[in-house]
C-alpha cells in the first residue's frame, strides 16, 4: 500500500476533468434539474480512476530502462547520455521522464515526454556540458508512466547512483588527435603555416615537382632514376613541449561557464597529446604560490594517461601567482631546450612588467610562448552605441583595458618572448596553431 | 534517518506544548457571553440548567422576535432573552407587542435598550457607576430587593456592585409596575401591562450569569424572576446578543444548494489530493550551487566611475585617441601617432572617410591633446566624430 502511494502520480488530466465537473455542477444551479448529468460524470470519473489504476499496477513490471553514461564526462564539451526506454504494457503509454542529473548542472526542470506503443523501445539522447572537473553523481531516473486515460501516473526509477568523473577535455583531445594523425591540421579551422627556413630531420626522396625547393634536389637519386628527386625533411622529433599552467587569481574568471584554468587545462591536454603524437616529449608544471605538479617530459606509453590524471587532480585556491618558484623548478629541472607553453592572465602592463625578470630569464635558455586571453565579455561593451557621459566612460575604460592587452603583446616581444593572445574559446586551436608555427620555424 | 529525528523533535516540542497547556491552572473567561453553553463567570449555564424544574418546554432559538413569533405566534407561552443591549427593529417590536398583548408574557433582560421598543415606552436605563450622577457608593456588593407586593419583598439579594449597576431612568408610567428596586430605590425590573399581557424588562442581565446566580440565595432572584412568566412554551432567545450563531459566510448559502456544496466538496477534495500528489517529489533535491560569476563588467563600471568622480574628461579623451590610433594601425596600417607622417587624403581614402572630415577630427585630436583639460560637451563631441569615424 505504501509501495502505490509512493508511486502514485496525479495527472494534470484528472483536476482538468474535475475543474470541468465543478464548472458543470455550478451550471446545473444555473439549470434548475439538470444536477444528474454532473453526477453521473462524477461517478464515471471515479470509475475510470479506479480503471486506471488496474491497468497501472495489474503487473508487477510495466516498463524497463536504464541510463548510459560515458565512464567519463568531457570538461566543457556536449557529453551524450541515452536513457533507453522500454515499453512492456499491452497498450500505448505516456511516458514522462525526469533525470536526476548531476547538482553541478544545477538544472531543475529536465524532463522529457514520449509515447510508446505496447512492447516498443526507444531510446532518448540528450546533452549536458560540466564546466568542472570533479566526481558527478547521477541519480535515479525517474518515468512517470501513463496510460490513454491518461488520469493516474505510476513512478518506476532505475539507474540509481552513479558516479562519474569529469575529465579535462578528452573530446577534443580526441578530435585534435586524429587530425594530427593524418596530418590534416592545415584543414578544419587550423590554419596553413608558411614554412619558413629548413629542417634538418631527413625524411625520404621524392620526385621533384614545381615548388619543391631546388636546393634539395638529390642528384645521386636522380641520376639512378633519371627524373629529379628532391629529399624531403620533416620536423625535428624530441623535443621537449612543456605546458605551464597558472593557477593563480587571475585564472578564475569565467567564460561561458568555464573558468580559464579549465580553458587552459583543456588546451595543455589537446597540445599534450599532440606533441607526443608528433613523436615530440610533453610534460606538465601547475603553479600557484609554489609549483605543485611536475610531470617531466616524456614519450612513453603512459605519458599521456599520467598527464590526463595530473590535470583532472588539479586543484586551486586562486591564490596570487608566485612566478620566482616557476622560474626556480624550471632553472632547475629542465636542462634542455623547451617549448613552455605558459597559460596565464595578464590585465595590465603594469602586471606582467613585474613578471617579466622571470620571463626574460626563462626566455634565454627555453622558448617560451607566454598565452594570455583577451576578455570576451568586454566585446559588446566595445561595440556599443555610447550617448550619456558615463557611458563614454565606461566605454573608454574598456577600450583601455582591450589596447592594454594588446600593449602586453608587444611588450613581450620587445623581450623576444612568445606571445598568443586569444579568446578563450579559441585557445586549443590558436595553442596548436602557434606550435605548429614554431616548430616550422625551428625555433625549439 | 535524519527525517526521522526531525519528526522526533516536532512530536517531543508539541508534547510539551500540550502538557503545558493541560497542566497550567485554567484562566476564567470573563466576556460576557451571556450564553447557555458558557461555564466561564458570565455565561448563563447555570441558569439554563435549572430552567427545566420551573418550565415545562424551553426551546432555544437565535432568531429574532420577527421570525419566531411569525411560526409561534400561535401557541401561547413566552419568551426571554438576555443581552448586553437589547436594539429592536419595528417588525420585531410590532410582532412582540401583538404576541405580548394576546396575552403571552415576556422577560427581556439587557442594559440599555434602543430602537422601536424603547421609544414606544419612553425607556431607558442609565448606568449609575460610569455616567457618575453623584452618586457614588464605596461598598462593593449591592442589593437587590423585589418591590411587588405579591412577591416577598422582604428579602434581599446581594450582588458584586461592579457588575449590577444600571436602572431604569424613565419609562411609560402609566403603563409600568416596578417589579424590582436596587439598593437606591430604583427599579431595575419593570413590568409593563399590554393588552392582556405583560412585558416585562429587566436592566441587570449579569444577575442571571453564572457567577452571580451561584452565589449564596441569589438563584431565587433568577426563579422568581423566570416565574413572571408562563411555565409552558418558553423560547429562550439568545438574538439579541450572540447573533445567529451560524456561519455568516456566503458558504452558508453554497452549502444549502446541493449541486453548489458538490462544487464545493469537489475543490476542496481536488485540491487536496493536488497539495498531496504535486507535494510529493519526482526527483531528488538539487542544493543551490551559484555559477562562478564573470566580473569583467563589474570591474569597468567601478574603474570607470572612479574616474567619473574625477571627472578628468582629458584623461578619457585621451585614452579614446589611443585606442582610436591602434585601432587605425590593426586595422588600415595607418600610424597616426605622428602629425608629421599624417597624410590626411591617404587616410581619408583608406577609412572611406571623406578628406575635409579626416581633417577636421585630426584637428579636433591635435587640439585636445595640446590642451591642459577640456569640458565635458568636448569630450562627447570626440567620442561622436571618432565613432563616425571608423563606422565607415
Amino acid at each position: 500500500m505504501i509501495r502505490l502511494i509512493k508511486s502514485l502520480f496525479i495527472n494534470h488530466r484528472f483536476f482538468q476533468v474535475v475543474i470541468g465537473l465543478v464548472v458543470l455542477f455550478i451550471f446545473s444551479f444555473v439549470v434548475q434539474g439538470l444536477i444528474w448529468i454532473p453526477k453521473i460524470l462524477f461517478l464515471s470519473l471515479i470509475a475510470a480512476c479506479v480503471v486506471d489504476l488496474v491497468l497501472l499496477y495489474r503487473v508487477k513490471k510495466g516498463m524497463l530502462g536504464a541510463r548510459f553514461t560515458p565512464d567519463k564526462l568531457s570538461n566543457g564539451d556536449e557529453n551524450e547520455i541515452r536513457i533507453y526506454l522500454e515499453n512492456l504494457y499491452v497498450f500505448t503509454t505516456r511516458h514522462r521522464i525526469f533525470d536526476e542529473i548531476p547538482h553541478q548542472f544545477q538544472k531543475r526542470d529536465l524532463q522529457f515526454e514520449v509515447e510508446l506503443k505496447a512492447g516498443e523501445k526507444k531510446t532518448i539522447p540528450y546533452f549536458i556540458r560540466p564546466v568542472k572537473r570533479g566526481e558527478y553523481s547521477f541519480g535515479a531516473v525517474n518515468v512517470l508512466v501513463s496510460t490513454p486515460l491518461g488520469l493516474l501516473s505510476r513512478k518506476f526509477s532505475f539507474s540509481q547512483n552513479k558516479m562519474v568523473p569529469v575529465y579535462p577535455s578528452y573530446m577534443q583531445m580526441r578530435k585534435y588527435e586524429l587530425l594530427a594523425i593524418s596530418n590534416r591540421l592545415m584543414e578544419t579551422g587550423i590554419k596553413k603555416i608558411r614554412r619558413i627556413g629548413h629542417n634538418q630531420e631527413f625524411e625520404l626522396i621524392k620526385e621533384y615537382v614545381s615548388g619543391d625547393d631546388f636546393r634539395t634536389v638529390n642528384w645521386k637519386a636522380t641520376s639512378r632514376r633519371s627524373k629529379l628527386m628532391v629529399n624531403h625533411y620533416q620536423d625535428e622529433r624530441s623535443q621537449q613541449v612543456y605546458s605551464l599552467i597558472d593557477k593563480g587569481r587571475a585564472m578564475q574568471m569565467p567564460f561561458d561557464g568555464l573558468s580559464l584554468l579549465d580553458y587552459a587545462i583543456n588546451a595543455s591536454l589537446v597540445i599534450s597529446n599532440i606533441a607526443i603524437k608528433k613523436s615530440d616529449k610533453a610534460g606538465l608544471i601547475t603553479f600557484q604560490e609554489t609549483v605543485n605538479t611536475v610531470v617531466p617530459a616524456a614519450r612513453l606509453n603512459g605519458q599521456m594517461r599520467n598527464i590526463q590524471e595530473a590535470l583532472y587532480k588539479q586543484k586551486t585556491a586562486f591564490v596570487e601567482t608566485d612566478f620566482s618558484a616557476l622560474h626556480a623548478t624550471i632553472r632547475h629541472k629542465l636542462n634542455q631546450r623547451s617549448l613552455l607553453l605558459l597559460f596565464t592572465n595578464f590585465e595590465t602592463v603594469f602586471a606582467l612588467q613585474r613578471q617579466l625578470p622571470y620571463f626574460t630569464s626563462l626566455a634565454r635558455q627555453h622558448l617560451l610562448v607566454v598565452i594570455f586571453f583577451e576578455n570576451t565579455e568586454l566585446h559588446h561593451l566595445l561595440n556599443k552605441k555610447t550617448d550619456d557621459l558615463k557611458e563614454i566612460y565606461q566605454k573608454a575604460i574598456a577600450e583601455r583595458l582591450h589596447l592594454e592587452k594588446k600593449l602586453i603583446v608587444k611588450e613581450l616581444q620587445k623581450h623576444g618572448i612568445q606571445a598568443l593572445l586569444t579568446k578563450p574559446e579559441n585557445l586549443t586551436v590558436n595553442t596548436i596553431n602557434k606550435y605548429l608555427e614554431l616548430k616550422a620555424r625551428n625555433l625549439i | 534517518m535524519k527525517d526521522w529525528k526531525y519528526v522526533l523533535y516536532l512530536v517531543i516540542f508539541i508534547g510539551i506544548y500540550v502538557s503545558i497547556q493541560l497542566l497550567s491552572p485554567k484562566s476564567h473567561n470573563w466576556t460576557i457571553t451571556l450564553s447557555h453553553l458558557d461555564k466561564d463567570p458570565y455565561g448563563t449555564y447555570a441558569l439554563h440548567e435549572v430552567m427545566p424544574d420551573i418550565f415545562d418546554s424551553i426551546r432555544l432559538s437565535n432568531e429574532s422576535f420577527y421570525e419566531i413569533l411569525e411560526v409561534d405566534s400561535l401557541n401561547p407561552g413566552g419568551i426571554i432573552s438576555f443581552s448586553t443591549s437589547l436594539n429592536t427593529q419595528a417588525e420585531d417590536t410590532d410582532a412582540l407587542l401583538k404576541y405580548v398583548s394576546k396575552g403571552n408574557n415576556v422577560f427581556l433582560s439587557a442594559h440599555y435598550f434602543y430602537g422601536q421598543l424603547a421609544d414606544t415606552f419612553n425607556i431607558s436605563t442609565v448606568d449609575y457607576l460610569f455616567d457618575g450622577n453623584g452618586i457614588i457608593d464605596q461598598r462593593d456588593s449591592m442589593e437587590l430587593r423585589y418591590s411587588n407586593t405579591t412577591m416577598d419583598t422582604t428579602t434581599t439579594f446581594l450582588f458584586r456592585r461592579s457588575s449590577i449597576h444600571n436602572y431604569f431612568q424613565s419609562y411609560d408610567t402609566l403603563l409600568t409596575t416596578v417589579v424590582a428596586r436596587n439598593d437606591m430605590g430604583e427599579a431595575v425590573t419593570i413590568k409593563l401591562n399590554i393588552g392582556e399581557g405583560a412585558l416585562y424588562l429587566n436592566s441587570t442581565p449579569l444577575a442571571f450569569t453564572n457567577i452571580n446566580f451561584l452565589s449564596k440565595e441569589n438563584h431565587q432572584f433568577a426563579s422568581a424572576s423566570a416565574s413572571l412568566l408562563d411555565t409552558k412554551n418558553l423560547i429562550w432567545t439568545e438574538f439579541y446578543h450572540l447573533g445567529r450563531m451560524e456561519a455568516q459566510t456566503p458558504l452558508r448559502f453554497i452549502l444549502s444548494q446541493e449541486s453548489l456544496s458538490w462544487a464545493y466538496y469537489l475543490i476542496i477534495g481536488a485540491l487536496l489530493l493536488f497539495m498531496f500528489f504535486e507535494g510529493k517529489r519526482k526527483q531528488r533535491i538539487i542544493p543551490i550551487i551559484p555559477p562562478l560569476q564573470n566580473t569583467s563588467l563589474e570591474f569597468v563600471s567601478t574603474i570607470s566611475n572612479l574616474y567619473y568622480q574625477h571627472a578628468d574628461h582629458k584623461n578619457i579623451a585621451e585614452k579614446k585617441i589611443a585606442f582610436f590610433f591602434d585601432q587605425l594601425r590593426s586595422q588600415f596600417y595607418i600610424d597616426a601617432h605622428h602629425i608629421a607622417k599624417r597624410d590626411y587624403e591617404h587616410i581619408a581614402a583608406k577609412t572611406g572617410n571623406d578628406v575635409v572630415v579626416t581633417t577636421a577630427l585630426f584637428k579636433t585630436i591635435t587640439n585636445i591633446q595640446s590642451r591642459e583639460s577640456i569640458s565635458s560637451p568636448e569630450l562627447i563631441d570626440i567620442t561622436k566624430q571618432l565613432d563616425q569615424f571608423l563606422k565607415q
